[in-house]
């Protein structure tokens, strides 16, 4: 089968001028080049089929719209070639032809002729988008009246009418109540199943999952990982983590036997040269702050597999080894950790002095490698995390702290839950508890079981 | 360009209809406003010039001559300065557009220029009919009018695609230009006769494009007489001579313009 949509080779550079007036000169050819270019596309290529639908995902700034744009003709691309069989029609471009004077059926008919359609073509449609967006009388008032769920149900309604081989989706589906966000869901998944070929870009990952069999990850503007949506997703939240600081010797193979001179591990942890090449403490991009006398040398995160990765189910448990190095003398060092959830709510913080646990003191130039293993006895979602290194402080009671270094928003960390399963709790956390039941007629007899045996936990 | 602006040409209508319809929207009187400004405009230079200041113009016995030779310049002259400074503008103000849809750029121009005809049309009716009620009867050279208009907006429309593709690049040249047609209009002959000039002067004239229309028009009205077919040959030469240089600009530059809008 032909391809739909084959992409070779695609590359987008923006020029980029100081100074406008330095683009004439470059026109007539005077002097050298004055610009710098922006690659926000580099060497992507792909080919879909009929009736795939595509998971385009990566963080902001990597390339996603201007793939969008290119496909849809908005941008030319500096290099490469590109061909699309059939109409393509992107959500992204619905709404941006609304006149906020014109009726709703106005503007159907005018958005229509600006996407290039004949107008008649729309005339015909127009029942079937009329009784699909459900706008009842708004339908034929000026869509400054509307309230911005009404406006995206006349796009949507719109785009789903007009038929377009290719459809191209963004987030602007997440506006609009929840029933049409279900019903516009239902329709496209009608229409990827009826043989459209869908483009979807969106930050949501599960609707990516939900939608998708395959997934682009985009970063920096090069394809990182082209396949499985699910893997995709994994991997977008995977490196998300370990951006931007992947020093060049994390990619070389370790080998153990190299780093004989290392500190002993005498329970088995990970040695410091270990922990630094899967660094995930920022280089300036993150905020660092506090005295400095204690300092986060390097730091990671494992799975009970002991492999990198910030990806945890429900109950589970991930280490942070932490490697810390005094630069003046300090006693009774603290080294913990925060978690934020997605709304920054600090759902739990913690380190050696809470747990009970003395760390020994320092002296300057000493290194001291931090193991905290927490149970996410938390809801799924995303989580960051912030780890610090402090001191007890001098006043203000116990829970006080003179803080030396802390590195704010790592992570995120992903907590995942078999959707097919019964959740063992609801609600931001597990808080412990206890449960004992027993028949009311055999009150009496059984208050005396209950002192006996004592209250049993709910789960193992 | 004129194919793959042929698709579009429904919206280009309707838009630029719409345009004269929507401007005075939620007014009383609503379209007739578009009468209304161009028809007081040409009361009051006719007042002034006939009564308050009157102004005589050689051959011509009417007292309302003035008026008239004002009114069949500056009406052409203004629809050519609105056509200019919207198609130069016509990029930016539909940025939202280009960055997008993939529509082809030269619509928009074509819909603001349309526009701003549909309006001269207007004022030139409103002027032709006022003309009549003041005993300038009407001559057969009249019906040349409409051609020279439709080189004039040619001519406007293609120096206005020209600047409107390099004001997508340099903004400052719609800031310029609001200047620039302010001193145009005081160099072509439109409030003062080209007689009172100096020779010098009207000698230079011939360099001034705008020129040409300004005093077909000038002829065809006060004088009655059809221009020189050379001077129709000069007007299509600057018509299509500018649209052609606003078509090549914007072949040479259009993959760059939505990059930079």
């Amino acid at each position: 089968m032909e391809p739909v949509i084959s992409v070779k080779g695609l590359c987008k550079a923006f020029k980029i001028y100081s100074n406008p007036w330095h683009r004439a000169l470059d026109w007539m050819a005077i002097g050298e080049k004055r610009f710098e270019e922006f690659w926000a596309l580099k060497d992507i290529s792909f080919e879909m089929r009929r009736g795939e639908c595509l998971g385009v995902i990566g963080p902001n700034g990597a390339g996603k719209t201007t793939l969008l744009k290119i496909l849809t003709g908005v941008l030319d691309p500096t290099a490469g070639v590109f061909q699309v069989r059939g109409k393509v029609l992107s959500l992204l471009e619905l709404g941006t032809g609304f006149n906020v004077e014109l009726t709703g059926r106005q503007n159907l008919i005018n958005s229509a002729c600006l996407l290039g359609f004949e107008g008649r073509l729309i005339e015909e449609r127009m029942p079937q988008i009329e009784s699909f967006a459900e706008l009842g009388d708004f339908f034929d008032r000026p869509i400054k009246l509307y309230s911005s769920g009404m406006y995206v149900r006349l796009a949507f309604s719109m785009f789903v009418f007009m038929e377009p081989e290719v459809l191209i989706i963004d987030e602007a589906l997440s506006v609009g109540d929840i029933f049409f966000q279900q019903k516009s869901f239902c329709k496209m998944r009608e229409m990827i199943s009826g043989g459209n070929t869908c483009i979807f870009v969106s930050h949501d990952m599960a609707a990516v999952q939900y939608l998708c069999q395959r997934a682009i990850l985009l970063r920096h503007g090069a394809i990182e990982f082209c396949g499985d949506a699910v893997e995709a997703v994994s991997r977008y939240y995977g490196a998300t983590g370990l951006r931007n600081i992947c020093p060049p010797q994390s990619e070389a193979p370790f080998d153990r036997a190299e780093s004989g001179p290392d500190a002993p591990n005498p329970d088995g942890g990970l040695k410091p040269a270990e922990i630094m090449a899967r660094n995930i403490l920022g280089n300036g991009r993150r905020h660092n702050h506090g005295a400095g006398g204690l300092l986060l040398i390097g730091a990671c995160v494992t799975d009970c597999s002991g492999q990198s990765g910030m990806n945890v189910s429900m109950l589970e448990r991930l280490s942070f080894h932490i490697i810390v190095r005094a630069t003046s003398e300090i006693i009774d060092p603290n080294c913990g950790i925060h978690l934020y959830d997605r709304l920054g709510n600090l759902v739990f913080a913690g380190g050696a002095r809470q747990s009970g646990h003395r760390l020994p003191d320092l002296s300057p130039g000493q290194e001291l490698v931090v193991v905290l293993t927490v149970q996410f006895n938390v809801q799924p979602g995303e989580y960051t995390f912030s780890l610090g290194a402090a001191e007890p402080s001098a006043v203000g009671g116990p829970n006080a702290g003179f803080l030396h270094d802390r590195h704010e928003l790592l992570g995120p960390i992903v907590v995942t839950a078999d959707p097919d399963k019964l959740l063992p709790f609801y609600g931001i956390t597990r808080l412990p508890m206890a449960l004992s039941h027993y028949r009311p007629v055999e009150m009496s007899p059984s208050l005396e079981n209950l002192d006996s045996k004592g209250p049993c936990e709910s789960r193992a | 360009m004129i194919l793959s602006s042929w698709t579009y040409r429904r919206f280009i209508w309707e838009n630029a209809w719409r345009e004269l319809w929507f401007r005075y929207v939620g007014s009383v009187m609503g379209f007739l406003w578009n009468a209304i400004h161009p028809l007081f405009q040409i009361l009051i230079y006719t007042l002034v010039f006939s009564q308050i200041i009157p102004a005589r113009i050689p051959n011509m016995s009417s007292g309302f001559g003035f008026a008239i030779y004002l009114c069949s310049g500056l009406i052409p002259w203004m629809g050519f300065s609105e056509t200019v400074t919207r198609c130069t503008n016509s990029f930016i103000a539909n940025a939202n557009y280009l960055k997008k849809v993939s529509i082809p750029e030269q619509v928009f121009v074509i819909q603001n220029a349309s526009s701003c005809f549909m309006n001269l049309a207007i004022s030139v009716a409103i002027f032709i009919a006022v003309c009549i009620v003041l005993g300038h009867s009407p001559a057969l050279s009249w019906l040349a009018l409409p051609l020279v208009l439709v080189l004039l907006q040619g001519f406007g429309f293609g120096l206005g695609l020209f600047l409107g593709v390099m004001n997508a690049f340099f903004r400052d040249i719609s800031q310029a230009l609001t200047l620039f047609l302010q001193l145009w209009f005081w160099i072509t002959p439109i409030v003062y006769m080209e007689s009172v000039l100096p020779d010098w002067a009207r000698g230079m004239l011939y360099l001034n494009p705008i020129f040409y229309f300004v005093r077909a028009s000038q002829n065809i009205i006060v004088e009655r007489t059809w221009p020189h077919w050379s001077s129709f040959a000069i007007m299509f030469s600057i018509a299509a001579g500018f649209s052609t240089l606003g078509y090549l600009t914007l072949i040479r530059l259009r993959s760059e313009i939505r990059d930079a809008l």
